[in-house]
């Protein structure tokens, strides 16, 4: 099995040591999580929301610094937009911006915007009704977090049937 | 800023009294072709096997006994696959132990697709071998038998000469494969003396130049080259020999056998120290055994922390390590070292490895015990680890 070079960028390494909106929030009006510590990848948000538009998102990251550089970067990427827009945000964006995520790396953009997503999924479900922009299926990016819990969840069984 | 660099593991910094034996055999002296009939041939020839002499002097057996090769995978492939051309096998069952370095197991598997089977034997919560289960798979189908002397990521020494004797007795004509290159320049032996047929001993990881490392085969081990090509010193990896590197690795194989028990036990103090210091941090724990251990290895798991967020963290402050998380091993696999002495996979991804040198000193490791409560605070702060 090869291994591919790691070059993170200026950018990424400078959310990595300077992370944007990172801790826990009060008084949150969603707070979600995605991904799971046994795949080495967690993501959670805390969104609050004012008007229609993201008035706050701040994140915590178990994670690599590619995985805590994307999460912060989103949240500086969506604040103050309305969550239409929000929902909106690719990972392939992110990645564009953050100079282009190294190939393995891919996951912690797509696990950002799951994360991000099932956070404006949950505030619409607690507040319906549910906007029609929002897709009643789930879109890639949450059905990847969804397979790494279940992946999280198998390697729990194993080990405990281990 | 200081720098700690602790990644000797998957790298060493030549000492420059190394290089100052490597720096003439680039230009100065024996630069010919071995097998050329001038002075600058005979010289490679003579300076090649002074140099061959040095390392089997160092390692405890006879020059023939060794095959120079480019690294440890180079070995390993030769080792196992070169068996398997020397003559059709019947028996077709490999066993490694389940901490097996991925040379060793990525050589073993390829000879998958020739009909061979490969499995692990498992290991304790420290890393040894079980016994009881090596004696129960090894068997007469046995063809060959792998076991490191001391793990590479964990430190743990093997009773050897216990597990040679189990598949001795079950599997009288499997060969035995050890990997040497953590064992060499920390503890005592001469090669021929132990129970194996196949060894691997590194340059790089006694301080040597990297991209030379020999294989050692005993008598009962028969192995054809996997190249073709003209004739050189080496029949078993035709080419170009790389005097320059075989002289490096020579001198450092030397100085490794002459001061290892001095070498040896500032290294033990220094990662104890370094060991005692970390595992002051709550949520840690030391992976693999306190007591039967090679005396540079420190491996910790710090709890709330993944490895390669700290591998970046840390290398911000200078210091240099490397970790069996997914994400740093860039397979995306935690370290199969780890999950095999049953670790669950947090551990794994918050686990950090690290090596002490001969030429480490106090005030490196008072750094890294400066640095990595910081840089854990910092990382738990990210990751909302609670520490209750």
């Amino acid at each position: 099995m090869s291994r591919t070079p790691l070059p993170y960028s200026p950018i990424l390494l400078d959310h990595f040591r300077h992370p944007r909106n990172q801790g826990p929030m009060e008084g949150a009006d969603v707070v979600a999580k995605a991904g799971s510590p046994a795949c080495g990848d967690m993501i959670t948000f805390y969104l609050k929301v004012d008007a229609g538009r993201i008035a706050a998102l701040n994140f915590e990251s178990y994670g690599c610094a590619a995985n805590i550089g994307t999460a912060s970067y989103l949240t500086e990427m969506v604040m103050g937009k309305p969550l239409e827009e929000a929902w909106k945000a690719s990972w392939k964006q992110l990645s564009d911006d953050l100079g282009g995520l190294p190939k393995v790396k891919f996951h912690c953009g797509i696990l950002a915007v799951g994360a991000m997503r099932r956070a404006i999924r949950d505030y619409f479900a607690a507040r319906p009704p549910v906007p029609g922009w929002i897709p009643s299926e789930l879109t890639e990016e949450e059905k990847s977090a969804l397979e790494e819990e279940e992946l999280a969840e198998t390697i729990e069984v194993k080990l405990h049937k281990d | 800023m200081k720098e700690v660099y602790l990644d000797l593991e998957n790298g060493t910094p030549l000492p420059p009294a190394i290089l100052e034996v490597m720096l003439p055999y680039f230009n100065q002296k024996a630069f010919g072709h071995s097998a050329l009939t001038h002075k600058q041939g005979w010289d490679a020839y003579a300076e090649i096997q002074a140099a061959l002499g040095k390392i089997a002097a160092a390692l405890g057996c006879a020059p023939e006994e060794l095959a120079v090769v480019h690294d440890a995978v180079e070995a390993a492939n030769l080792a196992v696959e070169g068996l398997v051309l020397n003559r059709p096998v019947q028996r077709k069952k490999i066993l490694l132990s389940a901490i097996e370095p991925l040379n060793i197991i990525y050589a073993a598997e390829r000879l998958e697709k020739q009909g061979f089977t490969v499995q692990r034997v498992p290991v304790d919560k420290e890393g040894f071998v079980d016994k009881a289960k090596l004696g129960e798979m090894a068997d007469d189908q046995t063809f060959l038998v792998a076991v490191s002397w001391a793990n590479h990521e964990i430190g743990t020494i093997q009773p050897l000469e216990d597990l040679a004797a189990i598949v001795k007795a079950k599997a009288p004509e499997a060969y035995f494969l050890c990997d040497l290159c953590d064992a060499f320049g920390r503890m005592k032996f001469d090669i021929s003396k132990l129970p194996i047929d196949l060894g691997l001993v590194s340059s790089y990881k006694i301080f040597g130049p990297k991209g030379v490392a020999v294989l050692y085969k005993g008598h009962r081990a028969k192995i054809q080259p996997l190249l073709s090509g003209p004739y050189s010193t080496q029949p078993l990896w035709p080419g170009d020999e790389n005097l320059p590197l075989l002289a490096g690795f020579a001198e450092a194989a030397s100085q490794a056998r002459e001061k290892l028990d001095e070498r040896a036990a500032h290294m033990k103090r220094l990662a104890h120290k370094l060991r005692d210091g970390l595992l002051k941090i709550p949520h840690t724990m030391l992976n693999g055994s306190r007591d039967r251990r090679i005396p540079d290895n420190v491996n910790i798991s710090f709890m709330g922390s993944e490895g390669e967020a700290i591998t970046v963290e840390c290398s911000d402050h200078g210091v240099y390590v490397s970790s069996g998380s997914a994400c740093t091993r860039r397979i995306l696999q935690p370290s199969h070292v780890l999950l095999a002495l049953g670790k669950k996979y947090e551990e794994a991804h918050g686990s950090i490895l690290m090596k002490i040198s001969p030429f480490h000193t106090d005030a490196d490791i008072d750094y890294v015990l400066e640095v990595f409560p910081q840089v854990i605070a910092r990382i738990r702060k990210i990751s909302g680890f609670k520490e209750a």
